[in-house]
Order: C-alpha cells, then sequence, then structure tokens
C-alpha cells in the first residue's frame, strides 16, 4: 500500500502541470482581455491580410497527401507502441524477444517499402 | 521462459497458417517489384499454389492428437482443421474466381486484391484455431480489415466506395460491441484463456454476477451476429455485397460468414456450456432469444430477396436467409451440432461460390447486374445454365442437391430436440424462397434474350465444374462427406 | 470522501462531459478539442486503476495520433455549415430510453459486483511486465498484429491515394 500511494503521489506532478499548462492560456488571455481598451470598429473587426482587403474565406482545402502521412504516421506510431515495453523488459527476456522483434519489424519495413514503391512519400 | 521452452513447442503444426503468411508476403513483394504494366494474374496462381499447399498440410494433419502452442494462443484441434479445411478450399475457388475478375472499367491493386484475400484467410484460420481471446480477436480483426479494402479496392467504382464506407462504420461498431463483451468475461474471469474462463466461470464468487455474464453473452452474440449477416445486424449485408466486385462477395458470404460461425460456435460452447445463468445453464437461458435471432434471419432474408431486382443484392439476403439455416443447430444443440453445421457450410460454399461463378460470368458479359442479364442463358450458354440451375436448386433445397441435404439435417435435429416452430418457419421461409430462386431460373430458360453464344473463361469454368460435381454429389453420397466428418473427433474441442 | 475518490469524479465527469460536449457542438474543430478533453481523463482514469503504460499508449495513440488524423481529416473536406437534418423526436426517446435502461441495469449490477481479494501491486514495473507477458506468452497475437499492421497501411495507401498520382507522375517525367 506504501508503494501504491507513492505511485499515487508521483502522479500529482503530472497533474498539477496538466492544470498549469490549461490554466495558462486562459488566464494569459482574460487578463489581457481585461486590461486592453476594446473599442472596436468595423475596419478594426476586418481579418489582417497584409494590408490587402481581405476576400473570400479563410479556410483553405489541404492537399490529399497530408492525409495519407497522417495515415502513415498513425500505423508506425502504433508499431512504436510496441517497442516501449520490449526495450523495457529486454533484459529480462531471452534472445527469442530479439527474434520475435526483428519479424515485426521486417514486416514493417515491407509496408514502408510498399509506400516507398508507391510513390506515396514522394512530394512532387 | 527460455529459447529452449520457446522451441519446445511443435510449431510445425502451424504449417498451414505459415505456409499463406509466407506465401501472403512473397505475393507483396513479387507485386512491388513487378513492372508497373505487367499482367498480375501469376501472382493469383502462385497465391492458388500456396492455398493448396496449405490443404496438403492440412489434410496430412488429420487425425493428429490436440496440440498446443505457448498457453492456447494457438491450439491445433479436430474443431480447427475441420474448419480451416473449408476456408482453405473456399479461398482457392475465389482465387481461381477473381483471376478473371475484370469489373467493368479498369482499376489497378490487382496483386493487393489477390494477397489481401490470403491474409484474411489467415485471420480466418487464426479465429478457427486458437482458444485465447487475444489472438481470437486479432485474428478477427485481421479478417474484417483486409474485408474492408477488399470492399473498396475498386477505387473509381462509386458503389465499391459506399460499399467499403459502410462496412467499415458498421463492422467498426460491431467490433467495439465484441469487445466491450470480452472486456466483461476478463474482468470476471481474469483470463483471457478459453478453458480458464469456462473453468473460472463456474467458480460461486463469479456466479453471484450471473446478470453480468448474460450482459457480456448478449454484447458477444450481437457483435458476431454483424459478422454472420443475422437479422437484426444484417442492414450492411446488402450495400457491401453489391458493391464489392463478385469475388470478393463470394469470399464475404462464405469464408467470412463460416468464420464468424467457428468463432461462435467455439467461444460460446467452450465458455458457456457448463454456466448457470439464474436458473438454468445461460446458454439454455437465451436459447429463446437466438431462436428469435434465427427466425428473424430467415424471414426476412427471404422475404426481402423477394423484391430485388439486382442479382447480387438478391444474393445478398438470400446469403442473411442461409445465416439463419446456419444458426438452427446452435439454438437447438444437439449432440450433432458440429455435424450438421459443418456439412450445411460446406454445401453453402459449394453451390454458393459456384453461383456467384456463374453470376460473375453473366454481369461481366452483359455488363449489367439486373437479374434479366440472366434471361436467354440457356440458349447462349447451355451448360452454364444447367450449373446455375443446379447451383439454384441447391440453394432453395430441393432433393438430389448438397443443399438438401444440409437442410434436412438441420430440420430434423431441431424437429428432434423439439423446437416445432423454428422447424416450421424454417420450412415456410424455404417456400418463399423458392419464388425468387425460381424467378431466376424462369429468366434463364424461358425468357427470350440475346443470342450469340457466350464462353466462360477456364478459371470460372474450373469453378463452376468443381462446385457443381460437388454439389450432385454430396447431394447423392452425403456419406462421403459424413464419414471424412467422422475423421475429426469433436470432443477434442473440450478437452483442455 | 478521499483525495482518489476527489479525483475519480473530476476526471469522470471531464471524460462524460466531453464527450456530450463533442456531440453538441458545431464546430467540428471545437469537436475534436472536446475529445481530446475526453482521452485525456480517460488517461487519467488509467492512471487511477495502476495501468500506467496503457494511459502512455492513451495519450500517445489517442490525444496525439488519433486527433492529428481527425484534424487532417477536418482540413481535407469541405463544410459550410449547414444544419443536418435533425433526427426525429419518437427515435431521439427511443434510443434515449435504451441508454437510460442500458446504464440503470449496468449500474445496478456494477453496484454489488464482489470480487474478493484485489491485486495490490500491479502498479509496480507495470510496462516490464506487460513486455514480458507480450514476448514470453504471447507471441502469436504480437506477430499476427505485424501483419495486421501491414494490412492496415496498404488499406491505407490504396484507400487514400489519388487515383491521378500515377499519371500526373509519368507526365512529368
Amino acid at each position: 500500500m506504501e508503494l501504491y500511494h507513492l505511485y499515487q503521489n508521483n502522479y500529482l506532478v503530472v497533474l498539477m502541470f496538466l492544470l498549469l499548462g490549461i490554466l495558462l492560456p486562459i488566464v494569459a488571455l482574460t487578463a489581457g482581455k481585461i486590461l486592453r481598451p476594446a473599442k472596436p470598429t468595423k475596419e478594426k473587426q476586418t481579418t489582417y491580410e497584409s494590408g490587402i482587403e481581405p476576400f473570400h474565406q479563410s479556410w483553405v482545402q489541404y492537399n490529399v497527401r497530408y492525409y495519407i502521412f497522417a495515415l502513415l504516421f498513425v500505423i508506425f506510431d502504433v508499431e512504436t507502441v510496441f517497442l516501449y515495453p520490449w526495450a523495457v523488459a529486454y533484459d529480462k527476456l531471452g534472445i527469442f524477444a530479439l527474434i520475435e522483434m526483428t519479424i515485426f519489424i521486417v514486416m514493417l519495413l515491407i509496408g514502408l517499402l510498399y509506400a516507398w514503391k508507391k510513390k506515396v512519400l514522394k512530394w512532387m | 521462459m527460455t529459447l529452449e521452452k520457446l522451441l519446445s513447442y511443435d510449431w510445425g503444426i502451424m504449417a498451414p497458417e505459415f505456409t499463406i503468411l509466407i506465401v501472403a508476403t512473397l505475393l507483396s513483394l513479387m507485386d512491388l517489384f513487378m513492372p508497373n504494366k505487367t499482367s498480375r494474374k501469376p501472382l493469383a496462381l502462385l497465391g492458388i499454389a500456396g492455398v493448396i499447399i496449405a490443404i496438403v498440410f492440412s489434410v496430412l494433419q488429420i487425425g493428429t492428437e490436440p496440440t498446443s502452442i505457448l498457453f492456447d494462443t494457438y491450439r491445433f484441434d479436430a474443431f480447427a482443421l475441420a474448419f480451416k479445411l473449408l476456408f482453405l478450399v473456399a479461398t482457392g475457388l475465389i482465387l481461381l474466381l477473381a483471376i478473371d475478375y475484370e469489373g467493368e472499367r479498369e482499376w489497378e491493386f490487382r496483386g493487393e486484391f489477390f494477397y489481401l484475400l490470403l491474409t484474411a484467410l489467415l485471420g480466418a484460420m487464426m479465429m478457427a484455431s486458437s482458444a485465447d481471446l487475444i489472438t481470437l480477436f486479432v485474428g478477427l480483426e485481421l479478417l474484417s480489415i483486409s474485408s474492408y479494402i477488399l470492399a473498396g479496392i475498386r477505387k473509381n467504382n462509386l458503389h465499391s466506395n459506399e460499399a467499403a464506407f459502410k462496412y467499415v462504420v458498421n463492422g467498426g461498431i460491431a467490433t467495439a460491441i465484441t469487445l466491450f463483451g470480452m472486456s466483461y468475461i476478463y474482468g470476471l474471469t481474469g483470463s483471457t484463456n478459453l478453458y480458464e474462463i469456462s473453468e473460472a466461470l463456474t467458480n460461486p464468487a463469479v456466479e453471484q454476477n450471473a446478470f453480468l455474464l448474460v450482459m457480456a453473452f448478449v454484447m458477444l452474440l450481437v457483435g458476431l451476429a454483424f459478422k454472420i449477416a443475422a437479422a437484426p445486424f444484417h442492414m450492411w449485408a446488402p450495400d457491401v455485397y453489391q458493391g464489392s466486385a463478385t469475388p470478393v462477395t463470394a469470399f464475404l458470404s462464405v469464408v467470412s460468414k463460416s468464420a464468424g460461425f467457428a468463432l461462435i460456435l467455439k467461444m460460446f460452447l467452450i465458455t458457456f456450456l457448463s454456466v448457470q445463468g439464474w436458473h438454468n445453464a445461460i446458454i439454455l437461458e437465451l436459447q429463446p432469444y437466438i431462436a428469435v435471432i434465427a427466425g428473424v434471419t430467415m424471414v426476412v432474408g427471404n422475404v426481402v430477396a423477394l423484391r430485388q431486382r439486382n442479382i447480387k443484392r438478391m444474393f445478398a439476403y438470400s446469403s442473411i436467409a442461409h445465416a439463419g439455416y446456419v444458426l438452427v443447430p446452435f439454438v437447438s444443440l444437439s449432440l450433432l451440432v458440429f455435424k450438421m453445421t459443418w456439412f450445411y457450410l460446406l454445401a453453402y460454399l459449394l453451390m454458393n461460390i459456384g453461383a456467384f461463378a456463374v453470376i460473375q460470368f453473366v454481369t461481366e458479359k452483359e455488363r449489367s447486374e439486373d437479374f434479366t442479364a440472366f434471361s436467354g442463358l440457356y440458349k447462349r450458354a447451355p451448360w452454364v445454365a444447367v450449373m446455375m440451375a443446379v447451383f439454384i436448386l441447391s440453394l432453395a433445397g430441393l432433393p438430389f442437391t448438397a443443399g438438401f441435404i444440409g437442410k434436412f439435417g438441420i430440420f430434423m435435429s431441431s424437429l428432434g430436440t423439439g423446437h416445432y416452430v423454428l422447424a416450421s418457419v424454417m420450412i415456410a421461409t424455404t417456400v418463399i424462397s423458392y419464388v425468387y430462386y425460381f424467378n431466376i431460373l424462369v429468366q434463364i430458360f424461358f425468357r427470350k434474350g440475346e443470342v450469340d453464344r457466350l464462353l466462360p473463361s477456364i478459371g470460372l469454368l474450373i469453378v463452376m465444374i468443381i462446385c457443381g460435381a460437388g454439389t450432385i454429389f454430396f447431394g447423392i453420397y452425403p456419406g462421403a462427406a459424413y464419414d471424412f466428418f467422422q475423421e475429426f473427433d469433436m470432443n477434442e474441442l473440450f478437452i483442455k | 470522501m478521499n483525495g482518489e475518490l476527489i479525483l475519480f469524479f473530476v476526471l469522470a465527469l471531464v471524460a462524460i462531459g466531453s464527450g456530450i460536449l463533442m456531440l453538441n457542438l458545431t464546430k467540428v474543430v471545437h469537436m475534436v478539442i472536446a475529445l481530446v478533453f475526453t482521452f485525456l481523463s480517460i488517461a487519467g482514469l488509467y492512471v487511477m486503476l495502476s495501468a500506467e503504460f496503457v494511459a502512455f499508449v492513451q495519450v500517445l495513440i489517442y490525444s496525439g495520433a488519433i486527433t492529428i488524423i481527425m484534424l487532417f481529416g477536418i482540413m481535407l473536406t469541405r463544410h459550410d455549415d449547414k444544419t443536418e437534418t435533425k433526427i426525429g423526436v419518437p427515435r431521439m426517446i427511443l434510443v434515449l430510453t435504451g441508454i437510460v435502461a442500458f446504464f440503470v441495469v449496468m449500474f445496478f449490477q456494477i453496484n454489488d459486483l464482489s470480487f474478493g481479494e484485489q491485486a495490490a501491486d500491479l502498479h509496480v514495473d507495470n510496462t516490464e511486465k506487460i513486455g514480458i507477458a507480450l514476448y514470453s506468452k504471447y507471441v502469436i497475437p504480437f506477430e499476427l498484429t505485424s501483419v495486421l499492421l501491414l494490412v492496415a497501411l496498404v488499406g491505407a495507401i490504396i484507400l487514400a491515394k489519388r487515383d491521378d498520382e500515377d499519371k500526373g507522375a509519368e507526365d512529368n517525367e
């Protein structure tokens, strides 16, 4: 039980940082809002586009290629997750852990090869 | 654990799985390094060769003692082998269909098309031969994800896009429900091994929570009912079947469905058979509900099929109805449950893949999926027409076909256990099914269509001949299949 | 009422509240932000359950990767803020009763759940324990996962690749 409380207390620090991270922008923005003078005119409220009169929407449709990169990122991210417990437990496992991970990585390399051959990694 | 311990397991027993895995990997590499313009058909032949090698390995394994590798995360027994043989044969035939599949417009990713079928097969095989929830789930996902991609592989076809999208969304929800059910079982028993779960579930401390067990059971059933397209979770099937390429439709309706049944039988019969619900064994208490699902599936499938004009949609509803029939032995739970299910799935494999071969042939030539595309087929390709007649008579369940024997066996087993209502629903819906099945026959034999002769390609012809011969052979000598099945001692499933 | 219980209620409230917010907000980007809060508070719940590694995975995959993929999805698609067709009241009531019934039933069942002895040292070397189990007991599902990921990768490329890409590349060469 002692250990468990120690474990929990460790996470109090994480909680503090999390709260700090959330509060910082909120406090900064609210403080700014209270302190600054607010005299809005129609001119002031338009979007600033380097001095040019703003036209059409601010929304730009992105290239679909970004999405493939995002998808690849998720898949390789999931793979990375498997590496952590492997690395941590490596000393307690035998040589077979290395073989298992090699097979795993090779399968993923085939995936990377696939992406490369299909010219997904090339931008132009 | 040491390397010696790991190597002491009998890894040779996994030979069929290794074969499929290695062939799939090889195909993916070869596909990558082949020039873009080269035909991908040789890859499919290699795939078929791999499937045949795996079938040979499997047949050689008949009679082997049950073997477990790594705490049942892989488990070889007669049940697994019997179902794996079905998957392998079906996938081999479907690969033959896939070689000649062209589609109405040009599409790329042919190589992927072949090896994704193999990875899906690998998932199905793992679903049959594991007794651990984790492996079962990964196998289920491998099958599902490969199927999602296969459904959407013809990217320039809008129906295909719709099919993939609907399949992914519905499949994702079903997977989540299945996993939620599994998590309750793991939470109550603290184990993922099916045999340990079944032991832990008889523990009085767990039995107090019978209600949660019932909820877990229901959630698992709902999730898996989606996989076999049983009502009321069948809504995805018509759209997905219609939108997918015909070989993929055949794969979904045969392999994917059989794998779902294998998983249902295995999971529910091992874990829940001896578990108490409130008053009675949990599986008996929930029997009426499963019976309702089976009945509704038969009625919905057959009645809605009457209104379909698109042939693939019609066969989607027909395959929903057949899922209802195969659920009947699971409801009646006689001693013959495995035998009946296995034989029906075998008959269904032969007649359904055969029918899809003819459908692929006709829809490609006619460039139409309307069922009037079949009109005058008898004049244009007499042998194909006769073959289609055999498949349809078998699907309708008329004598001298494998479909009849399978349906009759299921019917008798439900009468034998006193499920009279279910048996009569089965008869009634079978009669309804005659209407739409015979409608196709009328088109083929009595309507006038084009007059030019049509010739099927060799691959299609081989599939039609194998399936047609099998359908008639097992319809006249069902003993051959039953004797073969006697080789498999299903009690092995329950021995830890 | 100890600190653990308070923390649990705060996290649960954030998780459920953000979930509801996600469903009711109108701007898609706001929905994703709400979703991130759900993911993070669920990670907090995992930490409370001594499942350190799962919490870490939750943050890495869900709050990180999944959120990014959603943002990319939003940036790719057009969305003129049009109101969608509303679901009819009868259907809403039906769904609501279903959810409430499920909750009530589950709540009372889980409330009288009895387990007996509980392990108290789950948090000790959590990642290492998972590693040992994964790489000695669950070797087969692990290797199967690599095939699964490969299939997912191939599928992602097949389905998300633009059709005219190859042709365009050939023209440039």
